[in-house]
């Protein structure tokens, strides 16, 4: 590189688009034939063991705008100070030609004493890749370190006169210098309960920042996430920490809602950022241009957060629908008193702190005579605070589609309170609606082929002429079921025992005359009152007389006729009858005779004797004959 | 003097019955006035009182279904359209209305196959109901004694006799034990409907038991068994659980 050759030579972000600029215009008609060269070099072979060494590798011929950016090497006895490297550009003309740079640096201190080694790396330059050699350090005590001997930094004749040495590079801040750091308002919480996590950057006065940006998408698996304001442009607040002064600004704070239950981690907040550490007492010349010192690119992450969510317990109420905060609801209707098609508003707006982006509505009970539409809901949140909260209104809108009076019932809202550990519960008034007018016959636009509506109730019947009696029992229950069942076979059990009955009469006429005895006889003795009640003594006995000798006939299966009273008498004795019964039907059978001959010689008791005798007398001897 | 008490106590009773029979039908019309109106509660009031009188019809079910319909009531609606279409099965509004009221029914059940023995004692019944089969049923065994004594007291017989007495007791032997069969089992089990907005199912009749199942107004189940104050269901899935009896209504 020769003397008075140098344009331009700078850290990447101050002024690189001034030097990209130049480079484009001044450049760009030659780049196309511009020859490539790439080498890796070290600023000392040979360090102290409390040295570093700057491993830069060189693209010359190029500006940069087609290097893709290489990995660092790997390396032996040496540690990586940082990941993100350093970049250089130079352009030059020397007797109208112009030349560029670009380069790539890092740092490595050592880590024990002897031969350390930085590998070979691989850099692409337009659609060509280019390897370099690997470099050996050797590393030595401090005290016996050699009068610093460089290597040719190309960049070197590109520096600032106010930039520090390269024997004694700027000093890069550590994690007691810049960090960042996550508070969470509580680390445990319930499910859906709202937690704020603060994320703070701490950094020891005289330190500035520039360029500073999120590296990662921030991420926090498991939660609901809400960002809340922070400053766009902070005054740092100072802080005492371990005895150090740091001042402080908010990066970012977030609230995070729990949807599970479990230990749940949220992501640390990583950001790059240049930092330039202050030279304070150790030169005060170079404090003096401390804005012209060199800015040292740095990552910074806070530590991870792990929330505990507990499930929420048992006992929520039925219009629980997951509501975790502190809440109030009101319930609004535009109107009382409507027409019916008129269309009516109703208001359900929940205010207060907690995750209302997820919040469902409200269950919503009207009247069936009610269309309601799927509500039209606005959110509206505060971020402003150190808690989210807001309001969000569900409107719905209600058309009756017939007249009446009518009452929409109660909304209820439910929520777990986290500060009680409790469900609490709201509940509206309920609000009576007018709903006047008759429905305009929208049938004709909803109604179905057979005239139904196409989503309501048929019309009422007007009339209902099929009556019954209600509550019949089954049919096994009733007890002319049975009848009808059961008398039949009565009838018939009865016409069988009277066909037999029939059939013995005629098959067993001495059994046929046996049935009968009895009945002859009390038509005779009935003949026979009535004969006595007309005065007719003679006939009386004879009637009398006939229904003894009959039955006895009949019993013993003779004509009694012509019979004498000795022959009936030993017929008797032959079927079994004793003395004394046929000693009664012999003096029955002779006042019979004295009454039909002289009848003027009994007296009204005598002749009713004779009756009291034969009645008593038959039932006597149809026992002792038998069958 | 038994008959003369018979025909008095006929003639005085016969015109109060009558009066009361209208009174009845008079309240079903103001009933359906207040429906008109929009007067839901009054309506149902004076639907009830219909009801408690001991009266049944499609209309008065069906407009009592319609009156808890605008009120909400699904699971009423749903019960009183049910008892409506058991009276007349074919009307199309209470088929019409039966269909808008369980499409707002929440739950979505998959429904089991009847066993086919069930389905043909439905098919049977739906084709000779109970009532008309154990009266033609009885008009047959009617018959077949009165053939039979014909037979017995007057001696009328003959190939004839014979074959329409037999016929007369085959005929009437099936229609009656049909007849009794679906009256002692029921093609169908006792049906109710869900009336509280939700209802869940236990494994036993404790509130304490173990949740089987969460069903929604509306739903029609089949009562299994009973006890004082809860009842095992089934609801169209299979799915058995037992639901304080408090929470259905039978239909």
């Amino acid at each position: 590189m020769t003397r008075g050759s140098i344009l331009h030579h700078h850290e990447r972000g101050t002024g690189s688009l001034l030097a990209l600029f130049l480079g484009f215009l001044l450049l760009a008609p030659v780049s196309a034939r511009a020859q490539v060269d790439v080498h890796a070099s070290v600023d000392a072979t040979t360090i102290g063991t409390e040295e570093s060494v700057s491993f830069t590798i060189t693209v010359d011929g190029s500006d940069g705008s087609n290097v893709q950016m290489p990995q660092p090497p790997e390396a032996e006895g040496l540690v990586l100070l940082q990941t993100i490297p350093r970049t250089q550009q130079s352009v030059s003309i020397v007797n109208g030609q112009m030349s560029r740079s670009f380069g790539y640096s890092w740092s490595f201190r050592p880590t024990a004493q002897g031969t350390a080694r930085i590998g070979a790396t691989t850099i692409t330059v337009g659609d060509r890749e280019y390897h370099t050699q690997p470099i050996q350090v050797q590393v030595v005590p401090q005290d016996q370190r050699p009068a610093r001997s460089r290597a040719v930094d190309p960049f070197q004749a590109l520096r600032s006169p106010f930039d520090p040495p390269a024997t004694e590079p700027a000093p890069e801040p550590d994690e007691t210098d810049l960090f960042i750091r996550a508070v969470p308002t509580q680390r445990t919480a319930w499910q859906n309960e709202q937690v704020v996590i603060e994320y703070r950057l701490f950094f020891r006065e005289g330190i500035q920042l520039r360029q500073s940006r999120l590296t990662d998408s921030w991420d926090a698996e498991g939660f609901w996430r809400e960002e809340l304001d922070v400053e766009t442009r902070p005054i740092p607040r100072i802080m005492v920490e371990n005895g150090l002064r740091y001042n402080t600004i908010v990066l970012k704070k977030a609230a995070v809602f729990p949807t599970r239950a479990g230990d749940l981690t949220v992501d640390p907040l990583k950001i790059e950022s240049e930092a330039m550490m202050p030279f304070g007492s150790r030169d005060p010349f170079r404090s003096l241009f401390a804005m012209q010192t060199r800015f040292s690119p740095v990552q910074l992450a806070s530590p991870e957060v792990t929330i505990e969510s507990r499930p929420l317990p048992d006992g929520a109420p039925d219009s629980f629908n997951g509501a975790v905060g502190a809440y109030a609801m009101t319930v609004t209707p535009d109107k009382s008193t409507l027409e019916v098609g008129e269309s009516m508003q109703l208001s359900v707006t929940v205010t207060g702190r907690g995750n209302l982006a997820t919040m469902d509505a409200p269950v919503l009970n009207v009247p069936a005579a009610f269309d309601v539409y799927d509500p039209d809901v606005s959110t509206l949140l505060d971020r402003s605070s150190n808690r989210l909260s807001g309001s969000k209104t569900f409107r719905y809108i209600l058309i009756p589609r017939t007249n009446g009076t009518f009452e929409i019932p109660p909304i209820e809202f439910s929520w777990f309170d986290p500060d009680a550990g409790r469900y609490r519960t709201t509940t509206s008034s309920p609000l009576p609606v007018t709903v006047t007018g008759t429905a305009t016959s929208p049938l004709s636009v909803t109604a179905t082929t057979n005239g139904m509506p196409v989503d309501d109730f048929a019309p009422l019947f007007t009339e209902s002429v099929s009556w019954q009696r209600s509550g019949t029992p089954p049919l096994h229950t009733r007890w002319w079921v049975w009848t009808l069942l059961l008398a039949p076979m009565a009838v018939m059990g009865g016409a069988r025992i009277w066909r037999r009955h029939q059939d013995r009469l005629v098959k067993d006429p001495r059994w046929a005359r046996g049935r009968r005895a009895h009945p002859l006889s009390r038509k005779h003795l009935k003949q026979a009152m009535e004969l006595l009640q007309g005065g007719d003594t003679k006939g009386y006995f004879e009637e009398v007389e006939r229904a003894v000798l009959g039955f006895v006939g009949n019993r013993l299966d003779v004509a009694e006729k012509g019979l004498t009273r000795h022959q009936l008498d030993a017929l008797l004795a032959e079927r079994g009858a004793s003395e004394g019964i046929r000693g009664r039907l012999r003096t029955l059978l002779d006042l019979c005779d004295r009454g039909r001959f002289a009848p003027a010689s009994f007296s009204p008791e005598n002749k009713e004797e004779a009756f009291d005798d034969a009645s008593a007398l038959i039932p006597d001897l149809d026992e002792q004959l038998g069958e | 003097m038994i008959r003369f008490l018979a025909i008095a106590v006929l003639l005085t009773f016969a015109p109060m019955a009558r009066a009361q029979d209208a009174a009845s039908v008079r309240t079903f019309d103001e009933g359906t006035a207040a429906l008109i109106d929009g007067r839901f509660h009054d309506a149902l009031r004076a639907f009830e009182t219909v009801e408690m009188n001991g009266w049944e019809s499609d209309g008065l079910f069906y407009n009592m279904a319609l009156a808890h319909y605008r009120l909400d009531h699904l699971g009423q609606a749903v019960r009183y359209l049910e008892k409506a279409r058991a009276l007349n099965e074919s009307d199309p509004r209470i088929l019409h209305s039966l269909t808008i009221a369980n499409q707002r029914q929440a739950d979505r059940f998959s429904t089991l196959p009847d066993p086919f023995w069930q389905s043909a004692q439905a098919w049977l019944v739906e084709w000779i109901p109970v009532r008309m089969a154990f009266l033609v049923g009885v008009l047959c065994w009617f018959g077949f004694v009165g053939t039979w004594l014909a037979r017995t007291v007057a001696n009328m017989d003959g190939e004839w006799w014979r074959r329409g007495r037999n016929t007369a007791f085959a005929v009437g032997l099936i229609l009656i034990v049909h007849a009794l069969a679906s009256s002692f089992w029921p093609p169908h089990p006792d049906r109710s409907v869900v009336l509280s907005d939700t209802l869940v199912l236990r494994e036993q009749a404790s509130p304490d038991a173990t949740e089987v199942v969460e069903v929604h107004e509306g739903l029609i189940v089949e009562v299994r068994a009973s006890s004082p104050d809860w009842d095992l269901i089934e609801i169209p899935n299979g799915t058995r659980g037992w639901v304080p009896a408090s929470s259905l209504g039978d239909i």
